[in-house]
């Protein structure tokens, strides 16, 4: 059965280790027998313990992503560092330990070699200033500034004042001061920009300017980046520089004090935490934001030429530019604004006019509430007029009638008194006349008096 | 004394121990197949753009009545504060009663480019907020703010106290006028409107850059060698790989919203000065009269204490309650020791306040 990557992996490394133990024990009781120095075969142990782990993460690389496949990464090259560290006190111990052995005092060697790992990050400055210096300083850089550069060799009066300050610098270099290595490219870069610099920043004329000028203005970003990389890089230079210091200002003070390390992942850790104080205390310095600062917003400018370039050929290979589609985004951004500003005050429309709305409703059924209460009462008062009349009426007709029976008795009483004034007639019945009659009294009829009314009606 | 006293052969006996817990390491890691975080269950109640509002079920039958919404920061993902069971200020909260609900900013692509900050405060955070009101029948909710997402809330607080009922701070930057810490001495010397206008939305990476450069010794070498000593333990190398996933998972910051933030906070201190302008509306802390608890981390290198210390001075609450806790802008998060202190806390201080 196949095995995965995984399990060839462990075994292997399980083989490697194993046998670099026992080699290991093997080569250091041979060497201690015919005096093979043993740092050189630790490197040579190294090397070939560094390419298996590159392997390693090669191999892990092409079947894992993402997250775990970041953290080997970073793992491997944090076992880069730790490596090359160790390599690094190897040396040391090579140089130093058989000195101290002899009696020389081993703080004053301990200073002398960290200088030397100072002067080795720089490397030899004096390669800066020939003319083989420069070639490869400008190694990778454009055919055009290439040419300039062999232009500048030739005397010329501020090249002449530039190079007879070199030297001062040289010596500031030598003795420690890494800034020296941007005061000398500056130098170098404004010496440039008063020659041959003018005329690169002069405006472009004919057909092509704007193109020109724009190609123009990317290589000046160009240069103001490289310059500002060289000023960062002194000062990440010299503080490494400086957390060695501290590094071996540690070590004596551990050692008046009778403290040792025992441990390499100690002297590690007391390197890191060194280093991290010391580039701690740059950070904070005005000096270095300003520089960092520099650094980054050259980069930005650079990035802003370099677009500029790029569009000119991109429009003419009609196709759609950075700028062109952050314009249509402008746009859709400041629709957007609008329709929420528009669906705020919507929202605050509707409310108000719900608002309105409750207030009518209210004023409304109010209204109503009142206006039944008006008919209510209305009703109420017709109501009782009705019953006023009625009871009006009801004391007229009662009236009436006793006006009516006093106005019949009244005359009845006037006809009886009338009967009893009339005289006596004969007495000859009425039946002479013709047949007995009777006699009736007749109740005359009246007329209605109109006074009285007629209680029929 | 000579202070080295360290044998040749112990040294490579170090080296390959080292070596041999390194690809025992690999292999575990070999073995990792997802990794996963945010594990507290929640559901999407609002969805604006690539804003998410999420809601965690409670856990408690009867939760605090007035809910808790969380404004994370810009910078990095919200799943920190619900990284893993055991380290999840999430989970703390539910557990102790409150109802919590989250604000996830998501991703930010080029058509956001030109979101400001009125947009997130004034458009997202509103929005977001009268979700909840709506849903629980509330006229004010209580709002937490971690980091810059503090500094939101800050704004939003004084410009809507009335939506407001109390107000939670959490490592938050208000005066940012100081040399404590490192970003606030590099940002003066940044030309914003340069990298917003070359980068268009300033990416995650470039600012994963700039926190590696705070501490870089640390965080890009020593942090991987202490690893080594306990990536053979699963639960370990899985906090390990949770925290490294939420660490790089940076998402790009919109321009115009950094433009700004980095222009009146950072670089002109706006925010104290009652000088930031939000669309047409002016920030006014004094404005902040609801109840505040302000927590700050004692060794804070990303926000330093004297920058969030001063909001008490700024705001006009009568009722501010500051708690400092020991640890890092992060570990008052994830350290076993916050577990334990920092919920309690935050809960018992809301419960009183309704």
């Amino acid at each position: 059965m196949t095995k995965t990557w995984a399990e060839q992996t462990a075994e292997l490394a399980e083989a490697w280790s194993k046998a670099q133990s026992s080699l290991w024990q093997g080569w250091m009781k041979t060497a201690a027998q015919v005096g093979h120095p043993q740092e050189d075969m630790a490197r040579e142990w190294m090397g070939h313990w560094q390419e298996v782990s590159k392997d390693v993460t090669d191999q892990f690389g092409a079947h894992a992503d993402g997250v775990p496949r970041e953290v080997v990464e970073r793992l491997f090259a944090a076992e880069e560092i730790y490596l090359r560290f160790f390599d690094s006190m190897i040396g040391y111990m090579k140089v130093v330990a058989p000195r101290i052995d002899a009696g020389e005092d081993w703080a004053d060697l301990v200073r002398a070699y960290s200088q030397q790992l100072k002067d080795s990050l720089v490397g030899g400055p004096e390669a800066w200033f020939t003319a083989e210096g420069m070639a490869a300083a400008t190694e990778g850089l454009p055919e055009l500034w290439k040419l300039y550069t062999l232009e500048i060799q030739k005397a010329s009066m501020p090249w002449a004042q530039s190079m007879a300050q070199a030297p001062w610098d040289t010596k500031d270099l030598m003795s420690g001061d890494h800034s020296a290595v941007s005061r000398m490219f500056n130098m170098f870069m404004d010496t440039w920009e008063q020659t041959y610099g003018r005329y690169l920043s002069a405006p472009a004329i004919g057909y092509s300017r704007e193109m020109n000028e724009k190609v123009a203005r990317g290589f000046e970003a160009w240069v103001d980046l490289r310059r500002a990389e060289v000023e960062f890089m002194s000062e990440v230079m010299n503080a490494g520089g400086r957390s060695l210091e501290d590094l071996v200002r540690d070590l004596v003070d551990r050692g008046e004090r009778d403290e040792s390390i025992t441990t390499f992942k100690g002297l590690f850790d007391l390197w890191v935490n060194n280093a991290e104080g010391t580039f701690a205390e740059l950070f904070r310095t005005e000096g270095f934001a300003r520089i960092q600062g520099e650094a980054v917003n050259a980069a930005m400018t650079y990035k802003l030429r370099q677009r500029d370039v790029t569009e000119e050929f991109m429009k003419a290979l009609d196709l759609p530019t950075r700028s062109e589609i952050d314009e249509v985004h402008r746009h859709v951004h400041d629709v957007r604004i609008e329709l929420r500003y528009t669906k705020r005050t919507l929202e605050a429309t509707r409310a108000e006019l719900q608002q309105a709305r409750e207030a009518l409703d209210q004023e409304a059924k109010g209204r109503a509430a009142a206006q039944e209460k008006a008919s209510q009462e209305k009703a109420a008062q017709e109501k009782a007029a009705q019953k006023q009349l009625q009871q009006f009426e009801k004391r007229l007709e009662k009236a009436e009638a006793a006006t009516k029976k006093a106005a019949a008795a009244k005359k009845a009483e006037a006809a009886a008194k009338k009967a009893a004034a009339a005289p006596k007639r004969s007495a000859k019945p009425a039946e002479a006349k013709g047949g007995s009659k009777k006699k009736t009294e007749s109740k005359a009829k009246t007329p209605p008096d109109k006074d009285q009314g007629n209680p029929s009606e | 004394m000579f202070p080295i006293n360290i044998r040749p052969e112990d040294a490579f006996k170090e080296l390959i121990d080292f070596n041999q817990k390194l690809l025992a390491g690999v292999e575990s890691i070999a073995d990792v197949e997802e990794i996963d975080v945010a594990p507290t269950p929640r559901e999407v109640v609002y969805q604006e753009d690539k804003t998410v509002l999420y809601h965690y079920p409670p856990k408690v039958e009867n939760p605090h009545a007035i809910p808790i919404l969380i404004v994370y920061a810009l910078v990095n993902r919200p799943y920190m504060i619900d990284i893993q069971h055991d380290r999840s200020m999430v989970q703390n909260l539910l557990n102790l009663g409150l109802d919590l609900y989250l604000m996830d900013w998501g991703y930010v692509d080029r058509g956001d480019r030109y979101l400001t900050l009125d947009d997130y405060i004034n458009g997202y955070i509103d929005n977001c907020v009268n979700v909840v009101r709506e849903r629980h029948g509330l006229d004010k909710i209580n709002l937490l703010g971690i980091c810059q997402g503090g500094t939101m809330s800050l704004c939003y607080a004084s410009l809507h106290p009335g939506k407001v009922q109390n107000l939670i701070t959490m490592v938050t930057p208000v005066d940012f006028d100081t040399k404590d810490g490192l970003l606030n001495v590099w940002a003066q010397h940044l030309d914003v409107d340069a990298m917003v206008d070359a980068f268009g939305n300033v990416p995650g990476h470039f600012m994963n850059g700039g926190f590696l450069m705070l501490k870089p010794f640390q965080l890009m070498a020593e942090k991987y060698v202490g690893f080594i000593d306990t990536v053979e333990n699963e639960a370990s190398l899985k906090s390990f790989l949770r925290m490294e996933k939420w660490i790089f998972d940076s998402p790009d910051q919109a321009g115009e919203t950094f433009r700004q933030f980095i222009k009146d906070f950072y670089q002109q201190n706006k925010l104290i000065k009652g000088e930031v302008q939000l669309g047409d509306r002016r920030v006014d802390l004094k404005n902040v009269t609801m109840p505040v608890f302000n927590v700050y981390a004692t060794e804070d290198h990303l926000v330093p204490p004297c920058s969030s210390l001063s909001l008490e001075e700024f705001v006009g609450s009568e009722d501010v309650t500051t708690v400092d806790f020991p640890g890092g802008h992060i570990g008052i998060y994830v350290s076993g020791r916050s577990q334990k202190q920092l919920a309690p806390a935050l809960a018992e201080w809301v419960k009183e306040r309704g």
